[in-house]
């Protein structure tokens, strides 16, 4: 990556807020969830959306995407769907007497990987292999991925048949897990009374590609002090003598904690991460990382439980 | 957190551990009926509590009913519902019906106070080393309910932790209020008794069987420990009562004045007797005893105690092994210890009279009948067939099976019928050397009887018919000489060498805490002291009391300063802001940071939102963000200063 530009502070909240205020046209009724993907976007993460059809989760990719002035794809994830699908393939090329690599929709800067559990583990492994590399190798070439590269995927939250678990090992590349749930009731009845702008697909334009990228670079200068990483430290802790908990925090899982409340901090409009950034991120970047000892998710309680039970200082 | 608040399901589930803890070591002292109330209440309040949203609490007159229930079987049991014993069986009963009914903080505040009552009152039943033991690990789980209730975030180690370190700070100030606390040599008060309480133990009277019957208890007697090496088995006779009063079938001991003479000797053995209670004043020492401070010696050479033995009293004692007592015995005392009744024992008193027709010297009278037993195929038993009325006769001449008993009293009578002065001796032989600690554990099973007669130039002469017929008896103790089939308690037969050091350990260390702890009296306070060079007069004792407790005290605080983080000065700002607010109800949880509690404390009062908010960010900037400048706290710690004379 060249050296970044960066933005200041005041202006990095104001177009987090604006790309928020854009998205939230869409999608009415959950200012918090899209200013957590919007959070997941600015750390450079990709995002896990888990929740049943229809409730926005492509609204939402798109408004994005849309929001930052980013191209954006779509894959529906399938059992028959091969890696070579999603990377792309090296097909020849008779013109030229040779192979051209033909990128698959993993070239794009928004892919929104739909239903991602559907696919075969070959599959979820390239992409998720993608996910952390950010390049992709066919035939012994190495192709860089666009920046900003954001993988927003989907999937449904129970143990549907015909579906291939993500394993636990591969949920961690996903820096946040989010679940949309069912609009508020009045949301809802905008939307059904057609005042919604979600079909409309008209998400006002907000910024740019380069700004997007400084505005992701000026993460880095937000200030992490001693008191919040020791809390951090404490949280992370909390979770690994937890008998509930088959296996607790990494110190990436806390990494990327900090890298989440970073962000956030960012769209507050602070220079620096407050113990409120890390519990305000705490739940969509710790709960899929966690799982009880027969391999289930925590009750969101207990994820809670955590936050109730560590004091900030 | 307000006195009525409700205290939630994990505080009611730590209130039920520590009722659990603190009457367990209660119920093997109470009678079953008792624990059965007394469990009743942990059992329904474990079912109640079993669900993660606890069933509703019993109804109140169902509280009053079993509560009615627990004076009934109080009073059905014990007569009373008062005294020691009654009144820790209803406080054990009262004490699960306080957890049942317990909702609130209050409530539950009581019911561990009440934990802490009932705690105490194991010492009034027993003041052993398992008791101190079972009372402190109580404690500690009471203590941790106590802050899981004051604190409902508390996870279980800190919770744990947190108590230990409370009874840790504490245990010194109780250690210095027991040695420095100025002792009185008679306590304040006397402790109710529940009635006689059966304690096994010597008579002063002996009949055949009475002894074989205390052989059965493994019960320790008394301890000893000896200055230099102890003496070997076959010298360790502790006298107890001297029977020299017959009726034919029961010897009696009878009452004596105090010694004239006291016995002088060159072999002088010291040593330390720790005896058991056992209701009498004997205190059992070695052949032939000087009393020391505070004890008698009676004519019939018996060490007393100043008073009936009712605690576990700690006795020094000096006595020369090759002293010789009764060489001036007056002819008087001669014959009462020559008198046989009339009729009693026909065959006995003919086989005296031949002996005494055949020897003239007393002593070679004394090697005959000696004889006889030896070579008499005598058996010596704990379970001998039984006697008639003429119990010597049956013995030395049908029977020939017995006990200690059996010998000594058919060796007395001879003797008597021979003419030569005899009397019978009860006390103990033997023992068992622990190695742990080296002390000599004497027990019931080593109580013993013997014979004394009276020989001119050598006064009273102890000799022991036992040690004739069964000599391994005197050597090797009971269980050498016993065949296998009889029946002998467990603890004095033990085969297995684990066991056996077991109980060795067991044994040293309740010695131990009968020593330091138990016998802690106001005397040894003295000699401590005395030890030291110092005079403990109860002002000095106060003195030091208060100052070494004072200086603990400030060692503590100095320990607790010292880890405490010093205030950096925007955090000094911060707390007087926080101070002011709790004023108002408005108190920061543990996991809630400055801006979140601003923005909750806002919501409450909007007329301070936009200066709470304020504030917050700044003292957030303060300590969590990357430039934090004297000038910028200074500059907090004014704005809030003047806020608060603004508003409040």
């Amino acid at each position: 990556m060249s050296p970044q530009q960066k933005l200041p502070i005041t202006e990095a909240r104001a177009l987090a807020h604006a790309i928020a205020a854009a998205v939230g046209e869409s999608i009415l009724g959950k200012s918090a969830q899209i200013r957590l993907a919007v959070a997941c976007l600015i750390a450079r993460g990709h995002l896990l959306i888990e929740d049943v059809p229809g409730v926005g989760k492509t609204t939402l990719a798109h408004a994005l995407a849309d929001a930052c002035g980013l191209a954006w794809r779509r894959v529906q994830f399938t059992s028959d769907l091969l890696p070579a699908d999603l990377v792309g393939v090296s097909v020849w090329e008779s013109a030229n007497a040779q192979f051209a690599f033909r990128p698959g929709p993993v070239f794009s800067e928004v892919l929104l990987a739909d239903e991602v559990n559907r696919a075969s583990p070959k599959t979820q492994s390239a992409l998720l292999e993608a996910m952390e590399e950010r390049r992709v190798s066919v035939d012994g070439v190495t192709h860089p991925l666009p920046d900003p590269f954001f993988v927003i995927a989907t999937q449904n939250p129970a143990h549907h048949a015909g579906t291939f678990e993500l394993p636990e090992s591969q949920l961690d590349r996903f820096l946040m897990r989010l679940a949309l749930g069912y609009p508020p009731a009045d949301a809802e009845l905008a939307l059904l009374a057609g005042r919604d702008r979600r079909n409309r697909s008209v998400v006002a334009r907000v910024t740019d590609r380069s700004t997007l990228t400084a505005l992701q670079a000026s993460c880095a200068d937000v200030f992490v002090g001693e008191p919040v990483a020791r809390y951090v430290l404490r949280l992370v802790s909390a979770t690994r003598s937890h008998p509930a908990i088959a296996l607790g925090l990494s110190p990436r899982a806390g990494l990327a904690l900090l890298a989440a409340a970073r962000a956030y901090a960012l769209t507050e409009g602070r220079d620096f991460v407050a113990p409120e950034d890390v519990q305000a991120v705490w739940h969509p970047v710790a709960a899929h990382r966690l799982h009880t000892p027969d391999g289930r998710h925590l009750p969101d309680a207990l994820v809670a439980e955590f936050l109730q039970g560590t004091p900030v200082a | 957190m307000r006195k009525s608040e409700p205290v939630d399901r994990h505080g009611q589930l730590w209130i039920l551990a520590a009722v659990l803890l603190t009457l367990l070591p209660l119920l093997p002292r109470l009678t079953l009926e008792v624990g059965l109330v007394a469990g009743l209440p942990l059992l329904w309040q474990g079912w109640r509590l079993h669900a993660a949203t606890p069933a509703r609490p019993p109804n109140r007159v169902v509280l009053l009913l079993i509560a009615a229930v627990a004076v009934a079987t109080t009073v059905a049991r014990y007569g009373t519902a008062f005294g020691r014993t009654p009144g820790l069986a209803l406080l054990a009963m009262l004490l699960g019906l306080k957890m049942l009914e317990a909702r609130t903080r209050r409530d539950a505040h009581i019911t561990i106070q009440l934990c802490f009552f009932v705690q105490l009152g194991y010492f009034l039943i027993e003041q052993s080393a398992l008791t101190a033991a079972c009372a402190l690990a109580a404690c500690v789980l009471a203590l941790t309910a106590l802050l899981r209730v004051e604190q409902p975030d508390l996870l279980l180690k800190p919770a744990l932790s947190g108590s230990a370190r409370m009874v840790g700070i504490a245990l010194p100030l109780a250690a210095l209020l027991f040695v420095l606390f100025p002792r009185i040599d008679t306590p304040l008060w006397g402790m109710p008794t529940d009635g006689a309480s059966a304690t096994t133990g010597m008579s002063d009277r002996m009949r055949p069987g009475s002894i074989a019957d205390l052989s059965l208890s493994g019960e320790i007697a008394f301890r000893v420990e000896f200055s230099g090496s102890p003496p070997p088995p076959a010298e360790r006779y502790f006298r107890g009562p001297v029977m020299s009063q017959f009726d034919g079938l029961e010897w009696q001991a009878r009452p004596a004045v105090r010694a004239t003479s006291l016995p002088q000797g060159k072999r002088r053995i010291d040593y330390v007797i720790t005896l058991e209670p056992h209701q009498n004043r004997w205190l059992f020492a070695l052949e032939h005893a000087t009393p020391r401070e505070g004890q008698t010696l009676d004519a019939f050479n018996v060490l007393l105690a100043g008073a009936t033995i009712r605690s576990r009293v700690r006795a020094p004692m000096t006595s020369y092994a090759d002293a010789q007592i009764g060489l001036d015995a007056s002819p008087a005392a001669l014959a009462v210890n020559l008198a046989l009744p009339a009729g009693s024992n026909p065959r006995t008193a003919a086989f005296g009279a031949k002996l005494q027709q055949e020897q003239t010297a007393p002593a070679d009278r004394v090697a005959a009948a000696l004889r006889f037993l030896r070579e008499g195929d005598f058996v010596y038993t704990l379970s001998p067939p039984r006697l008639g009325q003429n119990a010597a006769d049956d013995f030395l001449f049908e029977t020939r099976q017995g006990f200690c008993e059996h010998f000594a009293n058919a060796f007395t009578v001879l003797m008597r019928a021979a003419g030569v002065p005899a009397r019978v001796v009860a006390g103990y032989q033997g023992g068992e050397i622990n190695p742990i600690d080296g002390t000599l554990v004497v027990r019931q099973s080593d109580a013993h009887a013997w014979s004394e007669v009276w020989l001119s130039e050598r006064g009273w002469v102890r000799v022991d018919p036992t040690a004739a017929a069964a000599p391994k008896r005197i050597d090797g103790g009971l269980t050498a000489s016993l065949p296998a089939s009889d029946p002998i308690p467990g603890l004095v037969r033990i085969d297995s060498q684990w066991l056996r050091t077991l109980r060795n350990r067991a044994e040293a260390l309740s010695h131990t805490w009968n020593t330091w702890i138990l016998g802690y009296t106001a005397q040894r306070q003295r000699d401590l002291f005395a030890g030291l060079g110092i005079d403990a007069d109860w002002r000095n004792l106060t003195l030091g009391l208060v100052a070494s407790g004072a200086l603990w005290q400030a060692a503590v605080w100095i320990g607790m300063f010292r880890s405490r983080r010093r205030l950096t000065p925007a955090e000094r700002a911060w707390q007087l802001l926080l101070r002011k607010l709790a004023q108002q109800g408005l108190v920061p949880a543990i996991s809630e940071g400055p801006i979140a509690f601003a923005a909750r404390a806002g919501t409450i009062h909007p007329e301070w939102q936009a200066a709470l908010t304020d504030f917050a960010a700044r003292y957030a900037r303060l300590i969590y963000g990357p430039t934090a400048s004297a000038e910028d706290a200074e500059a907090l710690r004014i704005a809030i200063t003047e806020w608060l004379a603004r508003t409040f």
